[in-house]
């Protein structure tokens, strides 16, 4: 019927002109910039001049280079850490939050307030956690008898110490998704469960954890794409150091592009870590046949 | 990191959507479709509003200038203004000051894109910046300019004369000289403890001695109040510099480190952190909240190296409550030989430059006696400009004396500026971040510098890294 096909075009007219101007400024500002870092990497390019055309260069040079190596291998490294940790603990922390017992929301706004905190203010406070001659950490390890250890000015604590403020900092966050994930898991469920002799663990592990599978999921991908993507706490806690030991893969597409004006080489470091990014999302996205969504049939 | 959050609601994936029906009713009137347009057009207009710098109403040349420093600077540059303004009725100075960093990662973005300003500030001794800065046409040969006006380049020292050189082209003219090479020291504490004032003939050896006897704990809670100076006696890789310590050798294409000369000299320094004790850590200057070269002006540090830029701050910080004066750095051994680093600022003409005729003029006053004068006056460094620099005006109206101010312009023959390597910026951030591990005594600065220097040579040698 021709009236309600002119119905539907005009309506959908309506819907992309009031879109336009995010999808303008999504395929110019984000699309555009990526397509344009794809043909920079292929360039050497100081920002005196134009472009000059090398070809894949920079991807053989980085084959060479020591220190986007270490790079990887740092930020593989505290994804590899952090990202379990957090889930792990922000799970612990949500169920303990789930709890029916008063005063329950003072104790969420405190779990919560790190969240809401400028990173840049909370890697400093650790920083001081950390000092190795002023910090509250030595202190208490003194109690101990440990002697002062020099957290973040040693190649071998640094990326542990950051990891650990890292996950500190992430539970808030991921505690009230998993928080709105555990009040969605239907009643029934737990008292079919009591009916057929579960208790608290079996509980959990038969009716709670494969109920917020999906979230899980989701805080994995999420967490994954995030922690590649560091950059800010280790500025700002360790200016990558020392020796490297924290520089992540993004600082270093910074320090190229910023300090040493090689924007062909940050490019294409960068275009190295979107297609290692891309790969391990596929992977995880692969294998998760062990996320449970409601409604299907097995 | 961003909250993951942000982007999603927290629906679960998979559970069945049903379609949005067809049942609304629908009552577009022309009002509405209006409506609409409009603030599309609106939201799409409001991206291409940007500042344009339009040249001054007034008829007058605008001219502008970049450089960077804090507010102090700003109010410096004021001054300057005015009194150039005075002079030049035809021109309109307008002076942009940002933070170091800001300009450092401003400037290539600005002129990358064609919107650098007139004149532009530069470290001529810098390696990361001032050759690219050459070579890639951002400052214009100012010889021919320089010959057709019949400027005299001998009315400038000639050590920084020659800095502002880069393979032979005059790039850039002076504006001061800020070159580390002097040591600040506490007259009453030295007084109290009854040790003689240093000399200019002293050597590192006797100012490790003092600085034991001036390291104290005054108030008796097992924490050291007082230290005997403020960072290990110059300022990084200086030392070895002052020894002698040449940073490559084979025409440049393999760097020295693997020199005892080098890193004996930086185990030294380093130790008078960690092992002496005699200069606070890093932390310790940290934890006190105040910047390191402050530590002077407070009385916690008998000995304070460092340079001039730091005596205008010292005489409006300390004021009366001690007495003070400047001497040579000490040389590292006795009767041996004296090198200090080169540091001085300059201007330079931006090579696309609307205005090259006027910003010229501007560059001729700023840098010149006129110019100089105006900012010895207000203090920071040593003007470049000879009869400036040896006039009575900067030798006795200045602090800490005229002895003091003397000295300055010796440094000058001494002043030596250290090979301009494009690849600076990679090397030097290796070195930075592998040394923090021998500052903080983690590690002997010998197995340091031994692994770092392969990864050195390796840059020095093109294209690897």
């Amino acid at each position: 019927m021709p009236g309600r096909r002119k119905l539907m075009r005009e309506e959908s007219l309506y819907g992309w002109l009031f879109v336009a101007p995010h999808v303008l400024g999504l395929l110019i500002f984000t699309i555009g910039a990526i397509v344009a870092s794809g043909y920079l990497s292929l360039t050497k390019w100081d920002l005196f001049g134009a472009p000059q055309w090398v070809g894949l260069d920079n991807y053989r040079r980085l084959a060479d280079d020591e220190i986007f190596w270490k790079s990887l291998w740092n930020t593989l490294y505290y994804t590899g850490f952090r990202v379990p940790f957090s889930l792990l603990f922000s799970l612990i922390v949500a169920l303990l939050m789930n709890l029916k017992i008063r005063g329950i929301l003072w104790w969420r706004v405190i779990y919560f307030a790190p969240a809401v905190s400028s990173s840049v203010a909370i890697a400093l406070v650790w920083r001081w956690i950390y000092s190795k001659d002023f910090g509250i950490l030595n202190s208490m390890l003194s109690w101990i008898g440990v002697a002062p250890l020099n957290w973040l000015g040693s190649e071998e604590l640094a990326m542990p110490a950051v990891i650990v403020m890292s996950v500190w900092w992430s539970v808030g966050t991921n505690m009230v998704i998993y928080l709105a994930a555990l009040q969605g898991v239907p009643e029934q469920l737990y008292e079919a469960a009591e009916l057929d002799g579960a208790g608290v663990w079996g509980k959990f592990r038969h009716v709670t954890f494969p109920m917020i599978t999906p979230t899980t999921f989701f805080l994995l991908i999420l967490g994954t794409i995030g922690s590649l993507q560091i950059f800010d706490i280790f500025y700002v806690m360790t200016q990558g150091g020392p020796n490297f030991a924290t520089t992540s893969l993004v600082m270093y597409i910074f320090q190229n592009a910023f300090e040493y004006f090689e924007m062909g080489y940050a490019s294409a470091i960068a275009w190295v870590l979107f297609i290692l990014i891309m790969l391990l999302s596929l992977v995880q996205l692969r294998f998760s046949r062990w996320v449970h969504y409601e409604g299907e049939r097995k | 990191m961003r909250s993951p959050s942000t982007q999603f609601s927290a629906d679960r994936p998979g559970v069945g959507q049903s379609k949005p029906g067809y049942g609304m009713m629908r009552s577009y009137s022309i009002r509405h479709k209006l409506l609409a347009i409009v603030a599309i057009a609106a939201l799409l207009f409001t991206g291409g509003c940007g500042s344009e710098e339009e040249s001054t109403g007034d008829g007058r040349t605008l001219i502008k200038l970049m450089g960077w420093g804090d507010t102090t600077t700003i109010a410096k540059y004021e001054i300057l203004e005015k009194a150039f303004e005075e002079e030049n009725p035809d021109i309109d100075l307008k002076v942009d000051i940002l933070p170091q960093d800001t300009y450092n990662r401003k400037l290539p973005v600005m002129i990358a894109s064609g919107t650098a300003p007139d004149i532009l500030e530069s470290v001529p001794e810098r390696a990361s910046s001032f050759p690219s800065f050459a070579t890639k046409n951002a400052f214009i040969d100012l010889e021919p300019l320089v010959e057709r006006d019949d400027i005299d380049l001998d009315k400038w020292f000639p050590s920084v004369i020659q800095s502002c050189r880069y393979e032979g082209t005059l790039y850039v003219l002076p504006k001061k000289v800020s070159t580390p090479a002097c040591v600040h020291y506490n007259m009453d504490l030295f007084d109290a403890a009854g040790l003689p004032y240093p000399t200019r003939d002293w050597t590192w050896e006797e100012a490790l001695e003092l600085a034991r006897k001036l390291t104290a704990d005054p108030d008796g809670d097992g924490r050291i109040d007082q230290f005997g100076l403020a960072s290990a006696i110059t300022i990084g890789y200086d030392g070895p510099m002052m020894k002698g310590w040449e940073w490559t050798r084979n025409n440049g294409s393999e760097s020295n480190i693997d020199d005892p000369l080098f890193y004996e000299t930086m185990q030294w320094m380093a130790d008078l952190i960690n092992v002496e004790r005699v200069a606070p850590s890093l932390e310790e200057t940290e934890s006190s909240g105040l910047p390191s070269y402050l530590f002077f002006t407070t009385g916690k540090v008998a000995m304070q190296p460092g340079g001039r830029w730091q005596t205008a701050i010292y005489k409006r910080e300390i004021g009366d409550n001690f007495r003070w004066d400047t001497v040579w750095l000490p040389i590292p051994e006795k009767d041996g030989p004296r090198r200090y680093q080169m540091n001085s600022e300059a201007w330079g003409i931006y090579q696309n430059s609307p205005n090259i005729e006027a910003a010229w003029k501007v560059l001729k006053w700023i840098s010149g006696a006129k110019g100089s004068t105006v900012l010895s006056q207000i203090g920071g460094a040593v003007p470049a400009v000879k009869s400036v620099a040896q006039s009575s005006d900067f030798l006795d109206n200045n602090p800490p004396s005229r002895e003091g101010n003397q000295m300055w312009l010796e440094t000058l023959e001494f002043a030596i500026r250290p090979p301009l390597e494009p690849k600076w910026a990679r090397i030097e951030k290796m070195m930075t971040q592998t040394f923090l591990l021998g500052w903080s005594g983690e590690r002997p600065f010998k197995e340091l510098a031994l692994e770092l220097k392969p990864r050195i040579d390796r840059i020095l040698q093109g294209g690897r890294n």
